[in-house]
């Protein structure tokens, strides 16, 4: 297709068509409108496109759509800067209880609106749907059989239901998901060769380059790897347990996991307990686009302890000015350099 | 301003006739295949040939009728090539009534599709616009962002919108 004019030619013919349909258009406004038109067949060719695509919307939204409200945006979906605390657990435990995050269900309340309508085109348009979220972006779903499946930042997912069978495949990012009995359908989430199947349970699913973390939050579940030529191994894994699969291994992560800091982000936070800044900083920039990247060994190994906003890196580095003198450089590309600038004390 | 809304009024008839008619003189078997850039080059030439003070009154509604004109042009040209017995006709007639149901169907699915895959703020400002009729200033105010942000939201959209569409548009 050679619709590749530059967007702004585009931007300018819908501002026209804007433009021209308020009420006071006078000869000024239309002279200059002459003018853009007169200078060059692409641009009739986007107000056109433009007044065409606008005309037939226009007739396809008219009447009581409800589809329509559930697919806006509904108020503001911002999420209160969340408070961080210096090392200390006792603090970290406290911010748990901080009132803003009545606001973070308000924001997983809308997401749910909008992923209702999602499953709506799940159902109507295809068996197997891919679902994806850009970075920074997540998503609820509610699936077809009741399910919840929480979609985290730059993941992607295909949904796969029959009439034996529900299957996630999780092709990159982590998912949260919250299964409805039936025990005539399995649900298995698969990620790269590991299959988790679940009957009635919630658990989060991490796939990482390295690896593939499953945490287990209610209930119960199987893990199967094929670990190389054929052989298939199981694990069973109880409410509060974390594997961590790799090519060829499972490894149960001892003690209890820490639940609550890996379904963290489903809130939109992520809290650290006693984690390296670089561990931090790299989980930080899984949420945003413009990167934190620590420029000095010493100060990314670091430990840390706090509950960070996924949305507000400049949180993570104000308290990395707490730690330390240190100088942050913006790149070309938009991302902040740390490097400490005194010798330490 | 009484005379600004009824030439409003008026050109926003034409565009909905237009969309109509292109679709027919594009998409139709009858038709020969070809796309609103062609379309467009001759829609440019011929205004180019109108004397400014013609136009100025109202460039947008006489943009969509000279539009309107050669793609009625183009159509009736192209059914001329064509010498079917009044039989044929009808078939074709019920056969196309058929056809284009169907297409207006898959089409309605195409754009909700379409809509529902595009990022929130886009297709938040897409419906607001065209489904509440708000400008984009006012879109602007109701999602406490910018004008500017508002018209590129729309642009993105606009231009999302009309590739899966994949047709007259």
């Amino acid at each position: 297709m050679k619709d590749e004019v530059p967007i702004e030619i585009t931007e300018r013919a819908c501002d026209w068509l804007d433009l021209l349909s308020c009420d006071e258009v006078n000869e000024e406004l239309r002279t200059q409108f002459l003018d853009w038109i007169h200078r060059s067949p692409a641009h009739v060719a986007e107000f056109l496109k433009a007044s065409a695509l606008h005309a037939e919307l226009s007739a396809r939204m008219a009447g009581d759509q409800p589809w329509l409200d559930d697919l806006i945006q509904k108020g503001s979906q911002d999420v209160v800067q969340m408070p961080f605390s210096l090392d200390n657990k006792a603090s970290h435990r406290a911010s748990e209880r901080h009132p803003g995050f009545k606001k973070s269900l308000v924001a997983i309340a809308v997401s749910l609106v909008v992923a209702l309508s999602i499953t709506v085109w799940m159902r109507a348009y295809s068996d197997s749907t891919r679902i994806t979220t850009l970075v920074g972006e997540m998503r609820i779903l509610v699936l077809d059989d009741g399910s919840n499946l929480e979609l985290n930042t730059n993941s992607a997912v295909r949904v796969n239901f029959d009439a034996s069978m529900r299957r996630i495949e999780l092709i990159r990012g982590e998912l949260l998901v919250n299964v409805v009995e039936d025990a005539s359908r399995p649900f298995v989430v698969t990620a790269d060769k590991v299959a988790v199947t679940a009957i009635g349970t919630q658990f989060n699913v991490y796939r990482k380059d390295e690896a593939t973390e499953v945490t287990v939050i209610e209930g119960r579940v199987m893990v199967d790897w094929s670990a190389g030529a054929d052989s298939n191994r199981q694990l069973e894994l109880n409410a509060g347990s974390k594997a961590v699969v790799t090519e060829n291994a499972a490894n149960l992560v001892p003690g209890q996991a820490d639940v609550e800091s890996v379904i963290a982000w489903s809130e939109r936070r992520l809290s650290f307990e006693d984690t390296t800044v670089a561990e931090v900083a790299a989980e930080l920039n899984r949420y945003n686009r413009s990167r934190v990247l620590i420029d000095d060994p010493l100060l990314a190994r670091r430990r840390i302890t706090g509950v960070f906003d996924v949305n507000d890196p400049d949180a993570f580095i104000s308290l990395l000015q707490r730690l330390e003198k240190i100088d942050v450089q913006l790149s070309d590309s938009g991302h902040r350099h740390v490097k400490t600038t005194a010798t330490n004390k | 301003m009484k005379t600004a809304q009824t030439s409003h009024q008026q050109a926003m008839k034409w565009y909905q006739q237009f969309s109509g008619v292109i679709e027919y003189a594009l998409e139709s078997r009858i038709g020969r295949r070809a796309d609103v850039d062609d379309l467009s080059q001759e829609v440019y030439l011929r205004l180019l040939r109108i004397a400014k003070p013609e136009l100025i009154n109202n460039p947008q509604a006489y943009l969509y009728k000279v539009a309107l004109n050669v793609a009625e042009e183009w159509r009736q040209r192209a059914a001329q090539r064509y010498e079917h017995s009044e039989e044929l006709l009808g078939d074709m007639a019920a056969d196309e009534h058929v056809e284009r149901m169907t297409r207006d169907q898959e089409r309605e699915m195409m754009i909700r599709k379409a809509l529902a895959a595009l990022p929130l703020s886009n297709r938040t400002a897409v419906i607001l616009h065209i489904r509440d009729g708000m400008t984009y200033e006012q879109v602007a105010k109701h999602m406490g962002t910018s004008r500017r942000a508002v018209k590129r939201y729309i642009a993105e959209g606009y231009r999302a919108l009309r590739k899966p569409l994949d047709v007259f548009i």
